[in-house]
């Protein structure tokens, strides 16, 4: 699934180890999410945009998996 | 934090029990089996070094289990990390789908093998069918299971 945690990562200067640690995974999940290998679960993403104080739907593209 | 603390000290009373299993089946089966039950000359000297070796493994496992939980106690950064380790969906994912796709090859493996031995040796297609009786029912009864539970 297409997402924005790379850039939100690089706008906010935060590496994957720190994002992983906030969120409760291993680095290799961000990694995998980020390169749109793994669809991360409903409460990961939502941890993930609550990291952010986003909504689900600005970090993920649900469409972009729909199509 | 509560919940793993207790979920890793149950853990580790299950290693230093499994590890005195091992230990007494092991003495038990070695020293207290009458001569006539065990297995026929040839191949006793292969099994016992197969069922040692299994145990040695099994109880080296546990050991390194006791030490890491032992180790994750005592520091809250190690724990965690193994908290993190033991939960990470993705990995969990991946243990799924490997158990579930090496359950999918064993069951076709066992079929071909029955199929093959057949033509061959009778015991040995008699052995494998009962295995794959015995594993088609687990599945069966776990699909059930997991229907029911989800």
């Amino acid at each position: 699934m297409k997402n924005k945690i790379k850039e939100l990562r690089k706008q906010n200067r935060i590496s994957q180890e720190m994002l992983a640690g906030a969120v409760g995974v291993t680095r290799q999940t961000i990694t995998s999410i980020e390169v749109e290998k793994y669809t991360a679960s409903l409460q990961l993403a939502y941890k993930i945009a609550k990291y952010f104080n986003l909504t689900i739907e600005e970090v993920f593209d649900l469409e972009s998996e729909e199509n | 934090m509560e919940k793993q603390i207790n979920i890793l000290k149950r853990r580790r009373i299950l290693d230093i029990i499994a590890i005195a299993a091992i230990i007494i089946i092991y003495a038990v089966l070695t020293f207290l089996l009458p001569e006539n039950m065990k297995a026929e000359e040839g191949l006793s000297g292969f099994i016992s070094g197969f069922q040692a070796g299994l145990g040695v493994v099994f109880v080296i496992f546990a050991l390194r289990n006791i030490f890491n939980i032992n180790r994750a106690l005592k520091d809250e950064e190690k724990m965690k990390e193994m908290y993190v380790e033991l939960t990470d969906e993705r990995k969990l994912q991946i243990q799924k789908e490997v158990e579930s796709a090496t359950s999918s090859i064993f069951m076709v493996v066992l079929i071909l093998g029955a199929i093959t031995a057949g033509y061959f040796n009778s015991t040995v297609f008699m052995t494998i069918l009962a295995s794959l009786l015995v594993f088609a029912s687990i599945r069966g009864f776990c699909k059930l299971y997991f229907s029911k539970k989800y």
